[in-house]
């Protein structure tokens, strides 16, 4: 049994709740209250954090955990990621996706590195299949795998105006949305269905016209990478008013080799400021996808994408005057929401899971706690996964 | 949240004394003569149990979770169990598994509804496959399905048995390294359950997967062994060698106290030990009687309290308390790769705690920290109960 106790914590929930302590047991927040006092028997951790902020730990719900890319032949396979790379920046929560490669790399992998993961002390799940269509799956199709593999929260990345897609019917994705549904009420998860947006000029119309055509609610569809271009940005904003969550992609910005896109703490301001529905927009990293960037001569450039966008792009917006609170939401409720995973997790309440990041000076991460285990403490990465360095 | 249980005649299994257990959440994290300082703490509650016992739950290695039967027609199929149908008989984990029936049964439905009963309070874990080879399983093999499906532990089989395929032991030996690869990439126990039947084979297909592979014997646990004198003697050639045997209590009373004698006698046999043998109920699975044709004659079903009336019979026949759970507790745990966690009352162990009264009737359960009976009232009860 391990008990930690967090005393002082200047609580965002994500909502500001004042000082508060907060007490842990094992995995779950207990107790949050002014002036506890850890029992003398439960032998307590005690967490000063007499001046900071704390915050629900980060739900990531787009990770290549075992690694992506390979658009330029083998050597291009980004890595598997690792452990503390999460950590470090505040992600407890990931999900784990397949890309492009739905050839060489597998389903059976992604949730066999998910489970390594969870074992490490985070959480991670899986979203079943690849860009591809037919869908790839591991117990004969997509709801089978929703209802049977408990870390299997839908499907996804299906891939969307891009030349890497299979250029899927509206009524294919029809299939695939039902399917991914039934599966999440079976199972009693979410049943989303990720769709990685490409720069086609046709966006997002298809999903709109299922939207509008059809029963199929519009809380089961996800489109990401949408500041990839503008006009993908214009269409997400009305497509978070029909009720579908729209996922900015921290790990696209200029920097990182696109000049045509919105920048993420940017594109989270302008959702605020023009009152899209803010409980309908997310963030996730992309973390070890590989982004292939057409270079001015027409060269292709690969680039692997690291977590550390995630937590930057937070503090990015909230610097730039965005309540905390908000930023929160788009990084830690919402997701959760989205995938089925709150309360569990995006929030910090009682039987909530201790997830947990204490902020620094100017929002850096100080301080996480994943299911109640002190993973980082002073920046630093305490705990690391079995195999990393 | 915080529960002290007080003043309890703790069984290890092996006999403590007289202890306080605290138990928080779903662990018990302390045993001691005396644990003080949590009497009038809100978040406490104290249990005094003076005069009583405190075992470990029971531990179920064979439970048709989602019915069995159906040897007389879609009529004769047995109704699922409930979750007070279990917890009443003292049990706290079970092993799920399929029976005869694998075509109107899945390993789908078996997951769902292990999962279910999880979900409920206690804990429940199940095999892949049913009687028949080759085995149904969700994913195509039953490596992966024991690989990628939680809470899938091992595969079941039958063995000589007139309602088997007749595996033989090359056959057992692809099951067995399957199901063992399988347990270990997914850090499980990788257990071949075998149905025997009273075929003249006997435990030959097993004794030749030993002889003629590398697969450990505590892989492999033959079930039902107690069904002829024959299959007694081979079970013990089975222990002798290191290997484990599991043995059904009675579907009636007298059935029961049949079986409790068989044990005895088992236990009488050198090299023999509460260590290596283990007890289940087959509940919510049929106890069809064939005639000498085969002909299925007419059936039963089979109900867990059938294990905790075994012990008290054990007990009677002089079997001391702390020998007989072993039957339904560590040894057990043992087998589903479980020991320190399941089977035990332990510093850092599930609090899956059975309280007993001084006439050794079920007296109260917890199931992970959860009060399931208290004061023989049952209080945890299914969804749909």
């Amino acid at each position: 049994m391990s008990c930690l106790l967090v005393k002082n914590a200047d609580v965002y929930a994500p909502e500001p709740l004042g000082l508060l302590d907060i007490l842990i047991i094992n995995e779950k927040i207990v107790q949050m209250a002014q002036g506890i006092t850890a029992p003398e028997y439960l032998d307590c951790q005690v967490l000063d954090a007499e001046g900071h902020k704390v915050v629900p730990g980060y739900v990531d719900q787009h990770v290549h955990i075992i690694g992506g890319g390979g658009e330029s032949g083998p050597y291009s396979r980004t890595p598997e990621i690792f452990l503390s790379e999460l950590t470090q920046v505040g992600i407890t929560t990931v999900i784990g996706v397949l890309g492009t490669d739905g050839t060489s790399r597998h389903n059976e992998s992604l949730l066999a590195k998910a489970r390594g993961l969870t074992h490490d002390g985070i959480s991670a799940y899986i979203l079943t299949g690849s860009y591809e269509i037919p869908v790839h799956n591991m117990t004969g199709d997509v709801r089978r795998d929703i209802i049977l593999i408990n870390e299997c929260l839908g499907v996804g990345e299906i891939a969307l105006s891009d030349h890497r897609s299979s250029q899927p019917t509206r009524a294919e994705l029809e299939k695939i949305l039902t399917q991914s549904r039934l599966g999440g009420m079976l199972s009693g998860k979410a049943g989303v269905v990720q769709f990685h947006m490409g720069v086609g000029k046709r966006g997002i119309d298809v999903l709109f016209e299922i939207v509008r055509e059809t029963e199929i609610p519009a809380k089961h569809f996800i489109p990401t990478h949408v500041n990839r271009a503008f006009h993908l940005f214009e269409q997400a904003k009305e497509f978070a008013k029909l009720g579908g969550y729209i996922d900015i992609t921290s790990g696209i910005r200029e920097q990182d080799g696109f000049p045509a896109c919105v920048k993420p703490s940017n594109a989270i301001k302008v959702l605020y400021q023009e009152n899209i529905p803010m409980d309908r927009v997310t963030m996730s990293s992309d973390a070890n996808g590989c982004m292939s960037v057409t270079l001015p001569d027409g060269s292709q450039k690969q680039l692997a994408v690291s977590p550390d966008s995630f937590h930057e792009e937070v503090q990015a917006a909230v610097l730039d005057g965005i309540p905390l609170e908000t930023v929160l939401r788009v990084v830690s409720t919402n997701p959760a929401q989205a995938n089925g995973l709150y309360p569990q997790k995006g929030c910090l309440c009682v039987d909530s899971d201790a997830d947990i990041i204490i902020y620094g000076e100017d929002y850096a991460v100080d301080t996480v706690l994943a299911k109640g285990k002190l993973m980082v403490r002073n920046g630093q990465a305490l705990v690391k996964g079995t195999f990393e360095r | 949240m915080i529960k002290l249980l007080k003043n309890a005649e703790v069984y290890a299994p092996k006999y403590l004394g007289k202890k306080d257990v605290l138990v928080i959440a779903d662990k018990v994290v302390r045993i001691d003569d005396k644990i003080e300082g949590y009497e009038g703490l809100p978040e406490a509650e104290i249990f005094d149990l003076s005069g009583k016992k405190l075992l470990p739950g029971y531990i179920d290695m064979h439970m048709h979770i989602t019915g069995g039967g159906g040897e007389q027609g879609p009529a004769s199929r047995v109704p699922e169990a409930m979750l007070s149908q279990i917890t009443s008989c003292g049990i706290t984990t079970v092993l799920g598994l399929l029976g005869t029936d694998g075509v109107t049964r899945s390993v789908e439905n078996l997951v769902a509804k292990a999962r279910a009963l999880t979900e409920e309070g206690i804990t429940a874990y199940c095999l892949t496959g049913a009687y028949g080879l080759p085995s149904p399983t969700i994913t195509g093999s039953v490596e992966k399905d024991i690989m990628m499906v939680p809470p899938i532990i091992g595969t079941k089989i039958a063995v000589s048995d007139h309602r088997s395929s007749n595996p033989q032991g090359e056959e057992l030996i692809a099951i067995g390294s399957a199901t063992r690869r399988g347990g270990m990439l997914a850090n499980v126990a990788g257990l071949v359950t075998m149905h025997m039947g009273s075929g003249n084979g006997k435990l030959d297909p097993l004794f030749y997967a030993l002889d003629n592979s590398d697969i450990p014997a505590k892989n492999f646990l033959p079930t039902h062994m107690l069904r002829t004198h024959e299959l007694m003697e081979e079970g013990a050639k089975l222990v002798r060698r290191g290997g484990y045997f599991d043995m059904t209590a009675g579907s009636t009373d007298e059935e029961m106290e049949i079986g409790a004698e068989k044990i005895m006698e088992i236990l009488s046999w050198e090299g023999m030990s509460t260590d290596h043998l283990t007890m289940s109920s087959d509940a919510f699975g049929s106890q069809p009687k064939f005639n000498a044709q085969g002909e299925c004659i007419g059936l039963t079903y089979c109900s867990p309290k059938y294990l905790h009336l075994t012990i008290k019979s054990l007990v009677r026949r002089g079997l001391p308390l702390e020998e007989a759970i072993k039957l339904l507790t560590s040894t057990p745990a043992e087998m589903l790769g479980k020991s320190g966690v399941k089977g035990c009352v332990a510093v850092g162990a599930d609090a899956d705690l059975l309280v007993l009264d001084e006439a050794l009737d079920i007296d109260g359960l917890f199931a992970k920290g959860q009060v399931a009976i208290l004061d023989k009232e049952i209080v945890l009860k299914g969804r749909f109960e």
